[in-house]
């Protein structure tokens, strides 16, 4: 019995596939954020005449600003904790153990609060409104919205993404306060750091650039959080397959977005030297 | 089955205090829909050639063919929820609205907010200036008298006392029932069905299609009705027939049963030999 050979398989049997899958993934990026511009400007349209409830805004703001906090505040929390714990005892032997609260506040404040705060409201909320606006764009509720005079964009995305920006600057004081006072714990624990020393060491070199950068960041991370989810999920085509689809794009184009622009702020407020 | 259908419905009042927007009736043989030269295509495929077409007050047209002729891309079109690649389509009054084929409610809402949204939620303002050109006004009411315009147009429907319950919580011939309360909330001058009896029980399809007939009646709207069902084609008064995106006929419903057309007679007959080819099993 003669067999037939196996067919050759090319070197990189996967590379064509990749690439096009990485073209394809741009070219949803860039439609992406056109249709995205195009809504902010509606968004700004809708708030200058006057077309905004206050209702749906503060339903949303709840859902996002009350319903994420927990898993928020843990994050942090722990994120001061482990700075402490990784950097509390080895300061105190050498000599800067009244630095310790100020690194920790400030690698919180500069960075962790923010991106850890953010995290959260991309898995929790962000996800969410994804998968919930897509499915109405799948079902036809979006076009019903049309259809009864009432723009999708006013009263679905604007309401959501003006949520944003205000629930994650004020979530962040919260949440970069509790990651602090983490800290404060496992450094008076682990290393007898005492409480007044610690506090007074973040009191003194925490500057308000810092903080005013930290309010500014989030608030621009809530946009992109919530302007990717929102433009994502509407404009969703197929069925369920996309629904799972458009749920998972929004959070990895969120953290992506979010990572580029975290860098880009940084840079532009402390420059090539980081302070 | 006739009578209850019957019991159940009132016949809508123009401007009555469920109306929203106040509004004038259209005039008998008054064009309220034009549609001309359409043509639209998805990619390669060319979806409406060269539709035109006319609904005038107090008309309904039924609007017929095998699936994927086209008939609702037609309706999106006339509904502006999609655009025409070349053609014109005017609607002479802004109030109209769309019956979705699969109910399209609001899933986060409860029914009497659904049947509610369009009295709840204010529309945008290219709409009220819209309105206004027509000599039309919005009228603001009470939550009071909403939960009382909600529960008459669920009664015309036949489902009184669901006003709390969610969408999912239906079965899906009651959510199409509710859809089509919300539809007629703001008693429409123009109002488009795309598929009103599909799914549903030869009762609630009786009340809808009598229902279909008394809005016409009662406030002299043009209706479009997209459907294969022949109870429903029966009650319009005029009925297109799409196929390939294109016009192959048209004439009243009794016309239909009677024609040569070859197109029309295999549908008519729903017979799987003709020019609408369709693989048997």
């Amino acid at each position: 019995m003669v067999t037939k050979p196996p067919e050759r398989l090319p070197l990189f049997p996967f590379t064509r596939k990749a690439l096009s899958a990485v073209k394809w993934e741009w070219r949803f990026l860039l439609e992406t954020l056109t249709s995205a511009g195009h809504y902010s400007v509606q968004v700004m349209q809708f708030i200058v005449s006057g077309q905004f409830s206050f209702r749906h805004f503060m339903q949303q703001l709840s859902f996002v600003g009350i319903d994420t906090l927990g898993i928020s505040l843990i994050m942090t929390t722990f994120a001061g904790m482990v700075i402490s714990l990784q950097i509390a005892k080895e300061m105190v032997k050498q000599g800067a153990g009244d630095y310790v609260g100020a690194l920790v506040s400030m690698a919180l404040i500069r960075e962790l609060a923010p991106i850890m705060t953010a995290f959260s409201v991309i898995a929790m909320a962000g996800s969410a409104y994804a998968a919930e606006l897509s499915t109405m764009k799948i079902t036809n509720q979006v076009s019903a919205l049309e259809v009864l005079h009432v723009s999708p964009i006013r009263y679905l995305v604007m309401p959501r993404v003006l949520a944003g920006i205000v629930a994650l600057p004020l979530m962040n004081i919260i949440t970069a306060f509790a990651g602090i006072m983490g800290g404060m714990l496992v450094s008076h624990w682990l290393a007898d750091v005492s409480f007044g020393q610690y506090l007074d060491s973040v009191w003194h070199q925490t500057e308000m650039k810092d903080v005013f950068t930290m309010l500014v960041k989030s608030g621009v991370f809530g946009f992109i959080v919530f302007m990717m989810s929102t433009t994502i999920g509407i404009n969703t085509q197929g069925g369920s397959l996309e629904v799972g689809l458009a749920t998972t794009r929004a959070v990895v184009w969120s953290f992506i977005l979010m990572a580029v622009v975290d860098y880009l702020i940084t840079f532009l407020v402390y420059g090539a030297h980081g302070g | 089955m006739e009578d209850q259908s019957k019991n159940n419905m009132d016949k809508p009042q123009p401007d009555a205090a469920s109306s929203q927007p106040a509004s004038s009736q259209p005039k008998d043989g008054e064009v309220l829909i034009r549609v001309t030269n359409v043509e639209k295509s998805f990619g390669e495929h060319q979806v409406l050639k060269d539709i035109s077409f006319e609904v005038k007050a107090h008309e309904t047209l039924g609007i017929i063919g095998v699936s994927g002729c086209g008939k609702s891309t037609l309706l999106r079109i006339i509904s502006g929820l999609e655009t025409a690649d070349s053609g014109e389509v005017h609607l002479a009054n802004p109030n109209y609205s769309l019956v979705f084929q699969y109910s399209a409610l609001f899933d986060s809402l409860t029914v009497e907010e659904n049947v509610a949204f369009s009295l709840l939620e204010p529309p945008d303002e290219e709409y009220k200036r819209a309105l206004e050109k027509n000599s039309q006004r919005l009228k603001k009411y009470s939550a009071k008298e909403i939960r009382k315009i909600v529960s008459e147009k669920l009664r015309m429907v036949g489902l009184e006392g669901i006003e709390e319950q969610y969408p999912n919580e239906l079965s899906g011939g009651m959510q199409k029932r509710v859809s089509f309360a919300r539809a007629i909330v703001s008693n429409p001058r123009i109002i488009l069905y795309d598929e009103p009896t599909a799914g549903l029980d030869p009762i609630a399809s009786t009340v809808i299609e009598d229902y279909i007939r008394e809005l016409r009646n009662g406030l002299n709207a043009a209706s479009v009705v997209v459907t294969h069902q022949f109870s429903t084609i029966n009650r319009t008064d005029r009925v297109i027939l799409l196929h390939e995106g294109e016009i192959k006929w048209q004439g009243t419903p009794q016309e239909l049963h009677r024609t040569d057309n070859p197109y029309a007679r295999q549908f008519s007959h729903a017979s799987l030999q003709g020019p609408m080819a369709m693989e048997s099993p």
